[in-house]
């Protein structure tokens, strides 16, 4: 019993939606759909309410996990109910608690089957995301992060599209074969830690940290292509992105939001978490490996993103791309590109669900998705352009607006890493700025010739209520972004120094078989 | 040779003995009770077993003990599989209550036909000789051959039974082969016993003898039919097709739970110095079922004929554990006991979880409908959100998600696979784990996102109390086991003392 605040608060934020959810599934009739609604916005509103003190009492100067909470589960295989945040997760909760606001509210409308089911899976969903942000024991990380797979493979395939079931199950199976391999990564990290570690069973990643330098290369990359693989396909690295332009496209609006805007931050997640500082010197031998399937990512995802005919498949890939660039910060392995990627992470959420809720509102109106069926909008939608426009901005990462602020660390990042690197993100970059500038402009500008287009009405109270925080967010992280990096700044500089410790501890002894002829290099440590 | 009476310990053997008295009260009891009150039968066997089941854990932490001049041992390993043998049978009793009306089969003989298989079971459990083990395996078998073909009026159950007869009886005769070459080799049919001949001088001379060989061939082979290992399998699908749906519950896991311990003992006891042989055989028994089961369950229609080959995929997993026991250094084998601990947890939570889906067959039963095929759960989910909630729990259980009992005995197994560094074992096994996800979720899928047809009748489910509280408990098992292992995992680690 190991709690810093005497209030477990971390616990209690984890597992208000799964109460709400159980309450829902018992308690509610289903016939009164505005109740339920009411009831998951209400869970919603106050666990983000709750998770305020995250940010306000975050001690920026601490590296280490802060709200710590850290109770026996099972002890006899060292299992420990083990929560606590740090820098590299503080902002991703806080982003899963609004993002489930909006998930909530933007749903009013656009669901209009199986109410009760459907906030009962996203209520279930919360859970399943805010326990893997929060979750230090590897046990119990892993357990949320298989726990997402259910209430989303039930949000695609009831609430979905028309290829609903064929987008449900490739989801739910695509991520399922990567983390059954990550499993097996863990449990080799498990006993190598029994062996050669501290000799106890733990799952504790605190107790982990410290056996991971000492794995022998030969099965430290075995352990890392495991990882790898696991958070790859959740990422999605190219190339194993396919999944995710069916499950965008066919998912309902609030599941896109979701899946954009926290369930692909878990792969990243993992990355920074997990692989770079339990597995040092892998990360390190395989950094051209994942700078080239970044890259790859990135002008691959941007290319397809520009061919597509449908909005919602333009974000996807667009996604694909982005993504791309937080994998290309975080394997730069130094300060400014793993924090970049982190912020890029948060970015990525606000930008692209804003993008996925935007074509939500319109899709609701019309029922189309392709951009052939619109052209000129700005005239009639003006509120909803501009948001439009902002978002789009913002994606593109135009200075003054938050993805300004990530692109720009990423690329210092993967610069210092290599001038190939960067000099191929850039054309990322371009691309990203073409086809978002092309959407924009076929879709709001020109003539409006299609009548359908005419009846178009604008945003709504509600919904402009809900685009409200992410704009404001946009803007706030793009023009102030001080807060929210000196969040990260200690712990992004733990794990870089975690991950460069070992190669720097090499690069002294081969220094000193040199003789001395040269002194050692100097190491990009921060 | 002079006639030695042996010391007899009947308490070591008090639950076997108590089941043989039940099942004389209950033939009598069946002659005075008349056709429509038969479930009495099951009532009177349902609680005759919850007493022997607390007879049985009396006898936990004894030590190890043995009696009947060595034929028979009481030690934590044959308790754990007795109360597990015990606590499935109460459920199977209570899930057929019901079933057993419905489909017109409601005997008094029924629940003593099952009693016996127990019996066999039991005795499996503490056969510390090849000859008392065999006997167990064949009072079991019998009964079970019995039972498959319970529906006396469907020519399906009666084609099962006649099928798992004859392989049955095959294998049998295989394993009896083995034995025999075995004690012509050792001299002696006590587990011990050729532990000792074969560790001793000459033990090297007989490990390498290709008699040796051939009889440890015959004995896995034996072992694979009854475990319906692939590709000894063929008889499974059918046999589990066509028996009622209650006893196919009742093998999938009772069955295979006591023939697995009886594998253990006889392996690891009595042929620890030719492990690389058969472990070896049993590697690759393990990787065909794992691979084979999970890929031909994903062509089934038939929900029942699907858990079949989920079942044969099941036991791969199983015998996964079994082959991750053995760490090989510099070629002598050392047992680790993570493996078995391991395969026991993840019989217990089999058991549970197994129990549960064919359950959820019965609870779907009608006189005039069988709720066995995939498309009679069309739409369930919607209809009906409680039963589809249970079923779904079930799934992630057998497909070994989280928060589940399935999913933290598939950790073990896996963990006990990598910690002795059977990595490829555990790759094709974890792959193969994530290939069964799509057939699980198929029915899910069925259940959940598509909508029922007109043609098909309105679904309804039995009201039978018994099998809604076994459903439930059930399902509360699944789930505890799946969070709250830790007491369980404990027990399933305590079996170990003075096995291994």
């Amino acid at each position: 019993m190991d709690n810093v605040m005497g209030f477990p608060l971390l616990t209690v934020i984890t597992f208000l939606p799964l109460l709400g959810a159980v309450i829902v599934m018992l308690f509610f009739d289903r016939e009164k759909t505005g109740a339920i609604k009411g009831f998951a916005t209400a869970v919603a509103v106050v666990d983000f309410i709750l998770s305020i003190p995250l940010w306000t009492k975050f001690d920026t100067a601490k590296a280490g996990f802060q709200f710590v909470e850290k109770v026996s589960w099972i002890p006899t295989i060292g299992v420990g109910y083990h929560v606590a945040v740090d820098g590299i997760s503080v902002l991703l909760v806080l982003l899963t608690t609004i993002t489930m606001i909006v998930g909530v509210v933007c749903s009013f409308t656009a669901i209009t089957d199986r109410e009760k089911e459907y906030y009962v899976c996203l209520l279930l969903m919360a859970t399943g995301m805010l326990g893997t942000f929060v979750a230090i024991d590897i046990f119990l990380f892993y357990v949320f992060f298989e726990i997402t797979l259910v209430p989303m493979y039930f949000l695609i395939g009831i609430w979905g599209g028309p290829r609903k079931l064929y987008a449900a199950i490739k989801f739910f199976l695509y991520t399922l074969f990567g983390s059954v391999l990550m499993l097996l990564g863990i449990l080799a990290l498990y006993f190598v830690n029994l062996k050669m570690g501290t000799g106890t069973l733990t799952f504790d990643l605190q107790q982990l940290y410290a056996v991971g330098p000492k794995i022998p290369m030969s099965l430290q990359a075995w352990i890392f292509l495991a990882f790898f693989i696991g958070f790859a396909i959740k990422v999605p690295m190219f190339p194993f992105h396919t999944w995710l332009p069916d499950a965008h496209v066919e998912a309902p609006t609030a599941g896109s939001v979701i899946l954009a805007g926290i369930l692909l931050k878990m792969g990243t997640y993992g990355f920074v978490r997990f692989v770079l500082p339990l597995l040092p010197q892998a990360s390190q031998a395989f950094v051209p490996f994942m700078m080239l399937l970044s890259i790859i990512g990135i002008i691959y995802g941007a290319l397809v993103a520009m061919a597509q005919t449908d909005v919602k498949k333009l974000v996807a890939y667009s996604s694909v791309s982005h993504l791309g660039f937080v994998m290309l910060g975080v394997f730069a392995l130094n300060q400014q590109g793993v924090l970049g990627g982190q912020l890029q992470m948060i970015n990525h959420g606000i930008s692209t669900g804003a993008l996925f809720l935007l074509v939500g509102i319109v899709y609701e109106r019309r029922h189309t998705r392709m951009i052939s069926d619109f052209g000129g909008l700005a005239k009639q939608v003006p509120v909803y352009s501009t948001i439009f426009a902002i978002t789009m901005l913002s994606s593109i990462g135009l200075p003054g607006l938050n993805g300004f602020v990530g692109e720009f660390l990423i690329l210092i990042g993967a610069f210092k890493a290599s001038y190939v690197y960067a000099a191929f993100a850039v054309i990322g970059i371009v691309l990203g700025a073409a086809y978002m500038l092309w959407l924009f402009q076929r879709m709001f500008f020109g003539n409006l010739d299609n009548p359908e287009n005419q009846r178009l009405t604008d945003c709504n109270r509600r919904e402009v209520l809900y685009m409200l925080p992410l704009v404001v967010l946009m803007f706030w992280i793009g023009l102030y972004p001080r807060p929210f990096l000196a969040r990260m700044e200690a712990s992004v500089g733990k794990v870089v120094k975690m991950v460069n410790v070992a190669k720097a501890e090499q690069d002294t002894k081969s220094a000193h078989l040199k003789k001395k002829l040269r002194p050692a290099p100097k190491r990009n440590i921060f | 040779m002079p006639v030695v009476i042996p010391d007899i310990a009947l308490s070591l053997a008090a639950t076997e003995i108590g089941l043989v008295i039940l099942i004389c009260a209950v033939i009598v009891a069946d002659m005075f009770t008349s056709m429509e009150n038969k479930s009495l039968m099951g009532a009177f066997s349902f609680f005759g077993v919850v007493v022997l089941g607390f007879v049985a854990l009396s006898g936990w932490g004894g030590g190890v003990r043995t009696t009947f001049s060595g034929f028979y041992v009481l030690d934590n390993l044959s308790v754990f599989v007795k109360v597990v043998i015990l606590a499935a049978t109460g459920f199977t009793i209570l899930l057929s209550l019901q079933y057993a009306k419905i489909e017109r089969f409601n005997h008094g003989e029924y629940y003593v036909m099952i009693l016996f298989a127990v019996f066999g079971m039991l005795v499996m459990a503490s056969g510390n000789d090849l000859v008392s083990f065999y006997l167990g395996l064949e009072t079991m078998s019998i009964s079970s051959y019995v039972l498959v073909s319970f529906i006396r009026h469907d020519p399906l159950s009666r084609e099962a039974g006649l099928k798992y007869f004859l392989m049955g009886a095959f294998a049998s005769g295989l394993l009896l082969y083995g034995i025999a070459l075995v004690y012509g080799l050792t001299g002696t049919t006590s587990l011990l016993g050729i532990a000792k001949t074969l560790g001793g001088a000459n033990g090297a001379a007989i490990g390498a003898d290709p008699v040796m060989v051939l009889a440890l061939i015959l004995i896995v082979a034996g072992f694979g039919f009854k475990l319906a290992f692939v590709p000894f399998h063929m008889w499974l699908p059918d046999a589990y097709t066509g028996a009622p749906t209650s006893i196919t519950a009742f093998m999938s896991v009772a069955v295979k739970m006591a023939t697995v311990a009886a594998l253990m003992r006889v392996f690891f006891i009595a042929f620890p110095s030719v492990a690389g042989k058969w472990n070896l055989l049993l590697w690759l028994l393990a990787v065909l079922s794992m691979v084979w089961g999970n890929f031909a369950a994903i062509a089934q229609t038939s929900l029942k004929r699907m858990l079949a080959y989920s079942s044969i995929a099941h036991a791969g997993y199983v015998l996964m554990g079994v082959v991750a026991t053995s760490s090989f250094v510099d070629g002598k084998v050392v047992f680790l006991p993570l493996g078995v601990s391991a395969v026991l947890f993840y019989l217990l939570a089999y058991m549970v979880t197994n129990l549960g889906a064919f359950g959820m067959l019965i609870l779907l039963c009608r006189e005039d409908y069988r709720g066995d095929n995939i498309e009679d759960w069309r739409g369930v989910g919607r209809a009906h959100p409680w039963a589809g909630l249970a079923f779904l729990i079930f799934f992630l259980s057998l497909a070994g998600l989280p928060p589940t009992a399935g999913f933290v005995g598939k950790l073990f197994l896996f963990g006990a696979a990598i910690q002795n560094e059977y990595y490829w074992l555990a790759v094709i096994g974890i792959l193969s784990s994530a290939v069964s996800a799509y057939y699980y979720f198929r029915v899910v899928m069925v259940m959940y996102m598509e909508t029922r047809a007109e043609s098909q009748p309105v679904v309804e489910f039995s009201k039978a109390p018994s099998l809604l509280a076994v459903l439930v408990i059930l399902v509360v098992a699944t789930l505890f086991l799946g969070i709250f292992p830790g007491g369980f995992i404990e027990a399933a680690r305590g079996s170990i003392a003075g096995f291994i």
